[in-house]
């Protein structure tokens, strides 16, 4: 029974910190790309989704610091959606 | 050892349903969706009025993420969801303001002259027609909204001046021609460019026009009618040009 315990314990503290840093890592490549955006001019050349993307980052940080990493996740993938979309209609994709 | 197992099964029973319980989304009430439907129609309409020069894209941006915050709040802890959808509330109306006051700010028509609709492009300068369409002196471009390809309002008129020509003239054929502006590269704009004539060749043939004698085409932005890099002339450049094909 107590090795059932433990077994438990192990695998919800691996599935915390598994959900932390897969958190972590969306916000910093959503950072990452909005910092691309900004770097070939989106923030002139498509404002919409380089505005979009910057606001759901703000908002990926927010949800950070209350602790809700799942909607952290959602608005983290959204800002970097939107700013790879900035990117590209900016002229800074593949060609 | 069956009691045992009865524990079990009532356990796992007992953990389904807590589950079922926790995981079950609340639905909106009708005064919630009623207010979430208000802060989406005050940026949308922040969208509508400042087109094309007078849209405050970082406020109507925030307003949009605080609008999807809001709602996801009222849905996982609506007790607490009050501030949140204030907040929304408080960046669509800036949203609303900054658009209104922009528009406020452009400059008056001269005397006389009837102001343009909110979602009339400027007035364009004189495109490069092609000589046939001067010839005929009435097919004018329509234009499109950023990075989209659906038909607006103000270019309806335009189609149905198209269409009509093509009913009246039976052998004539007309080539719809897709531009965008410079914004993006080559082979979006290429793609943007298609999926704009395309949209105003099913209008036309929905206004009854031959689809047989209309062809597409798309330049991208290799076209423009406008060089400056400003919404005004990005405007005139995302266009849908008509050229008779006799």
């Amino acid at each position: 029974m107590k090795t059932i315990g433990s077994g438990a314990a192990v695998v919800l503290t691996c599935a915390a910190l598994f959900a932390g840093c897969s958190t972590a890592n969306a916000i910093q490549n959503a950072k990452v790309s909005m910092d691309k955006a900004k770097a070939v001019g989106a923030e002139e050349k498509d404002p919409m989704d380089y505005y979009l993307g910057q606001a759901y980052l703000d908002a990926a940080n927010e949800e950070t610091k209350e602790g809700d990493n799942s909607m952290a996740r959602d608005f983290a993938a959204k800002s970097q959606k939107h700013s790879e979309d900035a990117i590209q209609k900016a002229g800074g994709g593949a060609k | 050892m069956r009691s045992h197992k009865l524990f079990l099964v009532a356990f796992v029973v007992l953990g389904v349903a807590l589950l079922a319980t926790g995981c079950a989304k609340r639905q909106l009430t009708k005064s919630e969706t009623a207010r979430l439907d208000a802060i989406a129609a005050k940026i949308a309409e922040a969208e509508r009025i400042g087109a094309p020069d007078c849209v405050p894209y970082k406020d109507v941006a925030y307003a949009k993420v605080a609008l999807e915050h809001a709602q996801h709040e009222l849905i996982e802890h609506w007790e607490t969801a009050e501030a949140d959808v204030k907040a929304a509330e408080a960046a669509a109306d800036a949203a609303l303001a900054k658009a209104k006051a922009c528009v406020a700010a452009r400059p008056k028509p001269a005397a006389g002259m009837a102001p343009p609709p909110p979602s009339m492009p400027p007035p364009a300068p004189a495109p490069e027609p092609s000589p046939m369409v001067e010839e005929k002196g009435a097919m004018a471009p329509v234009y499109f909204d950023f990075d989209k390809s659906f038909i607006r309002d103000d270019a309806k008129p335009a189609l149905q001046k198209v269409a009509d020509f093509l009913k009246k003239e039976k052998g004539a054929k007309v080539q719809v021609q897709g531009n965008c502006d410079e914004r993006g590269t080559a082979e979006y704009n290429m793609a943007l460019g298609d999926r704009r004539a395309t949209s105003a060749k099913k209008y036309l043939v929905g206004l009854g026009a031959d689809g047989n004698r209309i062809s597409t085409i798309s330049y991208g932005k290799e076209k423009p009618v406008c060089t400056e890099q400003n919404e005004g002339c990005w405007q005139k450049n995302r266009r849908g040009d008509f050229v008779v094909q006799k």
